[in-house]
């Protein structure tokens, strides 16, 4: 039952979170509210052990994959799927994540969410959403992880909307469901053309390549192998889109902070925003046989990551810079699979999921600290007070500005910018905007810091101090937000990077080669990074530090935020007045109100254009109804009159038409 | 006899039915209740055997009993078959005063009996028969709580209007009749297809058309669809919504050689109820209203799956590989299986005047059995993996798609896009509202709830296997 | 001016459907719409017996030749009964309504609805 054919067993894997889901809620009412806690965080060390067991036997045994079959499920001529796992590296990096960094927050969260009302409801759908992300991520065939890929959002949804006392939340937690929905029909779609033309299986995926030569497929209208797979493609993409929050559906993300933030951590950091770079990942062959899709993937990518980095740089939550973060830094990973840097896609999630859920939980902590407090411009000078809370989090965001040498965040990313430049799906444009990108990225990440741990308190808080099992997780957390990337060292070093060299066998041959086989281009592209993310902090410190300025005054509560944002530019105006009013200028005129008229412009575009077009659709929809609502009025009279109407169309319409 | 012995089972129920009648007036006896309820389940079960028991072994296509009267097709009984079940599981879920429960299980009986008439009818005025039967069962239903008002209106206009469909129905049947010079569909069928069909015919199949779309509440014969289902009492509805339309569905299924000419009709209606009935639901707050304009939305996917017909398209290299009856079929079995469970525990909640979503607030402490089956319920109404309303759409939307109907199933995918909004307002307000200051009152017995439960539980395991409906539909 | 025949009967039939059907849109009381659909129902069964009775044979040989001719007129006995079942529960229904209400106009809006 646990060994087959002295394999471990896979189906425990999402078996054991589930059936503490399962405990939970059958036995609530009946069980105190911190046996929840414990109930689930024993599940998934559980599931994350066994986890392990199947990795290493996985790694060391040197198998290409372990495939589990249970039952079948659905089947109907071409339309198989069966309740079967499948595990492979990219399985054993997610579910390592899912279970590992799931484990650490279950901790977390059994000291975070002590004394809430809800505490048995929380700890009940956060079992059961790791259970649902194991399922999805290692299902055998796509139809199967579809059943995770929904899970995952029904808990998402009750999840965002916890404090359903706040009705803010609960539309937060209906609009997260409803644009992720509009992102699953496409999926759908995409689904049964992959049933259709070559079987939902992933074993199955390299028949994409007799149809990328198939000039005619019966049953699809004339169309050609390589229009299906386009379309197939883009209906993925746009699927991905919607659940990894990318252009143009990544609206969802920052209202999705309405929920606890351990869930944000997991949910809205780690885990179920990547389920899109692990869907393109698992069907890198279709991908990789058109150019055209490749430069889509690649396009939303960059774009998504610009996006969210000049989003981020002018918020004032700390949750939503670091919501805009995560947006941006799963564009790095839809640019690293656009490029065909498969492996490198999966490796930044590794090292995203590291650091991202660090700097939430780590958030968490100072927030709960400020009794709710959750704008940076009101905190300050919590270095002192949090002393390991801060270092954990200095590592995180080190990590996410991707300083040089040191942290993992630097070397998933660069690896992304290097393949950028380097293979033939790359471009220098692309190149440009990312690097650009990671600038920004630098900049906002150590204005967190400098903001939020350095200077002097702006108001006078009782910090309370975070226990034991707020604390060890972050720090275990901030480890491998450190280490992570020398699992991946660049060729450059004259090691081999051991992570490309073992998803090498999972990729094979669909892995870009880098063009540029020159080593010092590399390190210049290496250094280049390196020198912006420094470069980066390097800007935040001039326009931030507190050190060089005194602070400004408390600012308001978040709402009234916009009038406060300037307050820390003209501080940083007082600092540089012994340098010339040039220079003030300058940063002023180029970096902050360059980087403000281009978020400024953003953010325009995304209320006109995006949320415009869902107001349209909304008000479309509304005059409709109000046409149809208007017959409906009671009448019999008016029922039989329109029924008649109705009842001489037809006839009308048989009469007239359809002479056979 | 033994030409009549396939009549057997509507003998059995129809007579049960009136035995159950003339037990209700011993009203002193304390169980009675009780006793009634067992003994119309066991009647039912009767009728069940007995119905698999005479169509052993009669399955050619099409053969004709009593004088061409009822058909035994695999499919026919099969569905019969299935909505006895509803009627059974009726029985078990409903609620009724001691007084009246004698003609309550009675008129649920004499409603099995009009279904199970209809859906094997193969002769226009056993279509009729059934139909009436049926109705007139459902016109006693629908204002049993004769005390109230709104029950009372509820009834008075389903019967006025449903007179109406009848009458277009009927005289639709007199024009057919008088041009083919027989009931029988199966002949209907062979003149039909064989012959050029003149004006008089299309006005018949018309009228005809009118009387099935009333039945099934396509837009534009919805109208009464919300008035009514509020007026109803919960159980009620559910048998409304699910099988005395899927009653008139199975009895359609001769008739699908009109498709050769009258596709667009078909066409017409499915997409006007798709559209219709999700655009309707949007800002209604009465529950059962929303759930009454949603089925009009599910009779758009249902007529959806009907376009393709029979047979299976030749260009079925596109998903699912499923005739559009079978399809059908599932689709009938999973609505059933969702909708009851739905309606019947908004019946259990008892709201101020009509059940608006506010009275839905705080369901989730009070009664988390029932709110949890309830959201498992509107769950697959709303079509989301893993529950069997999933599956009911893709095999509906493939079918039509292997029969060359591209337009229908995108309609009937965004309109689904759209429907999620109310659901989720059920399913939001449900779990995720601070209750008002009073706390919601739910009437539910044990058996109730393991009822609901049970069902609940159908509802996710026919999502994960769903090949055993149609290993059910196999077996006959 | 023939005999009477079989247009005359459709032309009947038709008059009163069509009688029938303005009568349900136009009426407001209760039992005003319910004779008004028995007056369509009836349209139905007058065609359905002069069609049985006119149609010397049948266009189609079915396969119980000797009931064929008397499909549409066994069809109309049980529209008949059908129709008097289907008014007796609407009539008990209309007397509870009038009981209740003192009333048996079913427009009435502000009543009916909700």
């Amino acid at each position: 039952m646990f060994y087959n054919n002295g394999l471990p067993a896979l189906w425990l894997i999402p078996a054991l979170p589930a059936l503490g889901a399962l405990i939970i809620f059958i036995f609530a009412s009946r069980m105190p509210a911190r046996a929840a806690g414990i109930i689930a965080c024993s599940a998934i060390s559980l599931s994350f052990l066994w986890v392990l067991n199947v990795g290493t036997t996985l790694v060391l045994g040197n198998h290409h994959h372990f495939v589990e079959h249970h039952w079948n499920w659905i089947a109907a001529g071409p339309f198989q799927g069966s309740a079967s796992f499948y595990f492979d590296l990219v399985t054993f990096a997610f579910t390592f994540v899912v279970a590992g960094v799931g484990l650490l927050i279950h901790l977390y969260s059994y000291s975070y969410m002590k004394g809430d009302a809800g505490e048995r409801r929380y700890f009940g759908y956060f079992n059961l959403f790791a259970a649902a992300m194991l399922v999805l991520v290692t299902a055998e065939n796509a139809f199967f992880m579809f059943l995770g890929w929904e899970g995952v959002g029904a808990c998402s949804f009750f999840l965002i909307g916890h404090w359903y006392q706040k009705s803010e939340n609960t539309v937060a937690a209906t609009k997260a469901f409803l644009v992720t929905r509009l992102g699953d029909i496409f999926l759908l779609i995409g689904l049964f053309l992959t049933a259709t033309l070559v079987g939902v299986s992933f074993s199955q995926q390299s028949a994409w390549t007799q149809v990328a030569t198939s000039s005619f497929i019966p049953g699809f209208g004339g169309l050609t192998g390589p229009q299906l797979i386009l379309i197939t493609g883009i209906c993925f993409l746009l699927g991905a889109a919607g659940k990894s929050a990318q252009v143009p559906l990544q609206v969802w993300l920052p209202d999705a902070m309405a929920g606890p933030t351990p869930v944000s951590a997991l949910i809205h950091a780690a885990t179920m925003v990547t389920a899109g770079v692990y869907l393109i990942a698992r069907f890198h062959i279709l991908f990789a046989l058109s150019p055209n899709l490749m430069l889509a993937v690649a396009i939303v990518g960059v774009l998504t990551a610009f996006y969210g980095a000049t989003s981020a740089f002018v918020q004032t939550d700390i949750k939503r810079i670091l919501a805009y973060s995560t947006i941006s830094q799963i564009g790095y990973m839809f640019l690293g699979l656009g490029v065909g840097a498969w492996s490198l896609a999966v490796f930044h999630f590794f090292t995203h999921a590291f650091y991202k859920a660090l700097l939430f939980m780590a958030a968490g902590t100072v927030i709960h600290s400020l009794h709710n407090e959750q704008n940076i411009y009101n905190m300050g000078g919590l270095r002192t007070k949090l002393k390991g809370t801060y270092l954990a989090f200095l590592a995180g965001a080190a990590s996410l500005a991707g300083i040089p040498f040191i942290t993992a965040g630097f070397y998933s990313k660069d690896a992304i910018l290097w393949n950028t430049l380097s293979t033939k799906w790359g471009s220098p444009v692309i190149y440009g905007i990312a690097m650009l990108t990671a600038l920004m990225t630098a900049i906002y990440s150590f204005r967190l810091i400098f903001v939020v741990f350095h200077g002097t308190p702006r108001k006078d808080i009782h910090v309370h101090l975070p226990d034991r099992l707020l604390t060890w997780p972050l720090y275990i957390l901030a480890f491998f937000a450190i280490v992570a990337g020398f699992l991946n060292l660049p060729i450059v070093f004259g090691v081999t990077p051991i992570w490309e060299h073992s998803f090498a066998r999972v990729f094979g041959e669909w892995q870009a080669e880098p063009l540029i086989h020159s080593h010092a281009v590399e390190w210049m592209a290496l250094l280049g990074s390196g020198v912006l993310a420094l470069g980066g902090a390097g800007i935040a410190w001039l326009l931030y530090s507190p050190a060089k300025a005194p602070m400004p005054e408390p600012a308001g509560d978040i709402a009234t935020v916009e009038n406060n944002t300037p307050a820390p530019y003209k501080a940083v105006w007082a600092n540089f007045l012994f340098h010339g009013w040039k220079m003030d200028g300058f940063y002023n005129k180029t970096f902050v109100r360059g980087f403000r008229i281009t978020s400024g412009v953003i953010a325009w575009i995304d209320r006109v254009f995006v949320d415009g077009i869902f107001e349209a659709i909304q008000a479309i929809v509304r005059g409709f109804h109000a046409l149809v609502i208007f017959f409906q009025n009671g009448r019999v009279s008016r029922y039989a009159m329109v029924m008649l109407f109705g009842a001489v169309a037809i006839i009308t319409i048989l009469l007239i038409g359809s002479q056979r | 006899m033994g030409h009549y012995q396939p009549l057997l089972p509507d003998l059995i129920l129809a007579m049960g039915a009136t035995f159950i009648l003339l037990l209700g007036p011993l009203r002193d006896s304390q169980n009675l209740r009780d006793f009634l309820r067992w003994i119309s389940l066991g009647l039912v079960a009767a009728t069940a055997a007995t119905l698999v028991w005479v169509n052993h072994g009669m399955a050619t296509p099409y053969p004709l009993v009593g004088e061409g009267w009822l058909t035994t097709a695999p499919l026919h009984t099969a569905f019969a078959v299935v909505f006895l079940a509803t009627i059974a599981w009726t029985i078990l879920a409903s609620t009724v005063p001691d007084e009246d429960a004698g003609e309550w299980y009675s008129m649920l009986l004499f409603l099995g009996t009009g279904m199970i008439i209809l859906a094997r009818a193969a002769n226009l005025a056993a279509v009729f028969l059934g139909l009436e039967v049926l109705s007139i069962s459902l016109y006693i239903l629908i204002a049993f709580r004769y005390s109230k008002r709104s029950s009372l209106r509820g009834g008075i206009m389903y019967l006025l209007l449903a007179g109406f469909a009848s009458g277009f129905l009927l005289f639709g049947m007199a024009l057919i009749y008088a041009v083919f010079g027989t009931l029988q569909i199966a002949e209907i069928r062979t003149l039909a297809l064989a012959t050029d069909m003149g004006p008089m015919a299309k006005v018949g199949f018309g009228l005809l058309l009118v009387g099935v779309g009333f039945k099934l509440a396509a837009v534009p014969f919805h109208m009464w669809t919300p008035e009514v289902y509020e007026s109803s009492p919960g159980t009620v509805t559910g048998l409304i919504a699910s099988s005395s339309k899927g009653a008139m569905l199975a009895a359609f299924i001769p008739f699908l050689f009109l498709l050769e000419t009258h596709w667009s009709i078909i066409w017409l209606f499915a997409a006007l109820s798709m559209v219709g009935g999700n655009l309707l639901g949007l800002r209604e707050i009465r529950v059962k209203r929303i759930l009454a304009y949603s089925s009009i939305a599910h009779i758009g996917y249902v007529l959806t799956g009907y376009l393709a017909g029979d047979t299976l398209s030749a260009n079925a290299a596109f998903l699912p590989s499923i005739t559009g009856v079978n399809a059908v079929f599932f689709y009938v079995v999973a609505y059933a299986a969702s909708i009851l469970g739905a309606f019947a525990a908004l019946g259990y909640i008892q709201g101020e005047r009509d059940l608006t979503l506010r009275d839905l607030r705080g369901v989730g402490r009070r009664n988390p059995v029932l709110a949890f089956c309830l959201l498992i319920f509107v769950w697959s109404l709303a079509g989301l993996p893993p529950a069997v309303g999933f599956f009911g759409k893709i095999y509906l939307f493939s079918a039509a798609i292997n029969a060359g109907y591209f337009w229908l199933p995108l309609i009937g995918l965004l309109g689904s896009a759209i429907g999620i909004y109310y659901y989720l307002r059920i399913i939001v307000h449900l779990f995720m509202m601070p209750a008002d200051a009073s706390d919601p009152k739910v009437h539910a017995s044990t058996l109730q709830e393991w009822v609901m439960l049970g069902s609940a539980v159908a509802v996710i395991a026919l999502g994960l296997f769903p090949e055993t409906i149609f290993s059910f539909l196999r077996a006959f | 001016m023939g005999p009477i025949g079989l247009q005359h009967y459709l032309v009947l039939g038709a008059i009163l459907f069509v009688l029938g059907v303005i009568g349900i849109v136009s009426r407001k009381n209760a039992v005003g719409i319910l004779i008004s659909i028995e007056l369509m129902l009836n349209a139905a069964n007058i065609n359905l017996i002069a069609f049985s009775r006119y149609s010397n044979k049948p266009i189609f040989p079915t396969t119980m030749p000797e009931a064929a001719y008397m499909d549409g007129q066994v069809f109309a006995i049980f529209v008949i009964i059908l129709a008097a079942c289907e008014a007796a529960v609407a009539l008990a229904i209309i007397l509870n309504l009038f009981n209740m209400f003192g009333t048996i106009e079913v427009d009435d809006a502000d009543t009916m609805r909700g």
